[in-house]
């Protein structure tokens, strides 16, 4: 089993980009079960909670050769994989009704 | 010789007022380069203050020290007008946040850059429940908009907190196709930039992947609606400008941005907040 400490890769997990350097850590390694550990972790970026949830059910669910788990979350990181999650299976709310004003009526808002 | 361009301060920190402001600066500019004169002013707002920075840069514009010491020593302790391209540069113990200048091709340094900057926001804004996702969201979506959306490989974010009023103004910009571009290249669709800004708002992505085209619309969302702020986004010709209850689309005449710029401000956070009503 392959232990990744993701505060060695980044305190903050805010963008697409870390992910890429995850993935390419799980690609190295030859053990077939990797956990990916979350310690000192306080903040994900939804972007990153949506890749690396991509990543891990892509391991998980279709390739079927690494299992990728995760271990101690905080509850904020929870909270944005929980929202990702979300959104995957929410419709849109639409925002339509955004008033257009001229110029000269900004200083009437 | 370059022509020369009046800045001056915004009535108040309202961004309302900080947009006309800009609007006064920037009218009739578009991208040549000019000599901005700060001579006048007696404090610098984010919003104003980073877009003279990314038009330093982007258009070789020359700008003249303001007059008043206090005013250049600000300047001085923010980077203005280059910013900082890593961690290194920026101290977790100050109170003061430089300008980022974020480029993708330096990923190791923008990662270390914007941690660095995440953690300082949320030293200053306090150790409320649900206050790091809320203030953070906003920020890691639209920075990722930047290298995900502009075509440009680097971009702006400057920070500027008001202790006594307990407020936080950040701003985010960059130089690229803005967003009615990035419609007319991923989906072929001609659109006017206050069309553009609503189509994001209603988060029709150019992407057709799952759980993709969220960003700005929720972006904006927590801004005004979990954190009680002010949110404004500029592209092209158009502003979006919305606050908690009330939201417009303003054309600017005779204004051009090539890029997007977003500011917003937001007060600090008081009691417990969940962001997850607004990002559905």
């Amino acid at each position: 089993m392959n232990n990744i400490a993701l505060k060695d890769i980044s305190p903050m997990l805010s963008s697409r980009d870390v992910i890429s350097i995850i993935k390419q850590r799980i690609q190295e390694t030859t053990d077939r079960r990797v956990v990916l550990d979350f310690s000192n972790i306080s903040f994900i970026s939804r972007s990153a909670a949506h890749e690396l949830l991509q990543l891990k059910d892509q391991h998980n669910k279709f390739w079927n050769f690494k299992k990728v788990s995760y271990q101690n979350i905080s509850p904020e990181v929870n909270q944005m994989f929980a929202i990702v999650e979300k959104q995957k299976n929410s419709k849109r709310k639409l925002n339509t009704e955004i008033p257009e004003v001229n110029f000269e009526e900004l200083k009437n808002i | 010789m370059l022509k020369e361009v009046r800045v001056n301060n915004p009535k108040s920190d309202d961004l309302k007022d900080q947009i006309k402001a800009l609007y006064d600066t920037f009218k009739g500019i578009k991208q040549n380069p000019v000599n901005f004169r700060l001579s006048s002013c007696t404090w610098m707002h984010p919003l104003l203050t980073l877009t003279v920075c990314a038009h330093v840069r982007e258009y070789q514009s020359n700008y003249q020290q303001p007059q008043s010491e206090q005013v250049k020593r600000y300047l001085r302790d923010i980077s203005f007008p280059n910013g900082i391209e890593n961690a290194n540069q920026l101290s977790l113990l100050s109170y003061t946040i430089p300008i980022g200048f974020l480029k993708k091709a330096d990923e190791t340094s923008r990662q270390g850059l914007e941690s660095n900057f995440y953690r300082i926001i949320e030293k200053l804004t306090g150790n409320v429940a649900g206050a790091s996702n809320a203030i953070l969201y906003p920020i890691s979506e639209l920075v990722g908009n930047i290298f995900e959306h502009s075509q440009k490989n680097y971009g702006w974010i400057f920070a500027q907190h008001y202790p006594k009023k307990k407020l936080l103004d950040i701003c985010i910009i960059d130089t690229g196709r803005g967003i009615a571009g990035r419609y007319f290249d991923v989906q072929k669709q001609e659109v006017g930039d206050d069309e553009a800004i609503r189509r994001a708002f209603q988060g029709q992505s150019t992407k057709k992947m799952e759980g993709r085209g969220y960003g700005l619309s929720t972006s904006q969302l927590v801004v005004r609606k979990a954190l009680g702020g002010q949110f404004l986004l500029l592209t092209g010709n158009s502003v979006f400008l919305g606050s908690q209850g009330k939201q417009v689309i303003v054309q600017l005449p005779n204004f051009y941005w090539q890029g997007v710029i977003i500011s917003y401000q937001i007060p600090y956070p008081k009691g417990p907040i969940d962001i997850t009503p607004y990002t559905e």
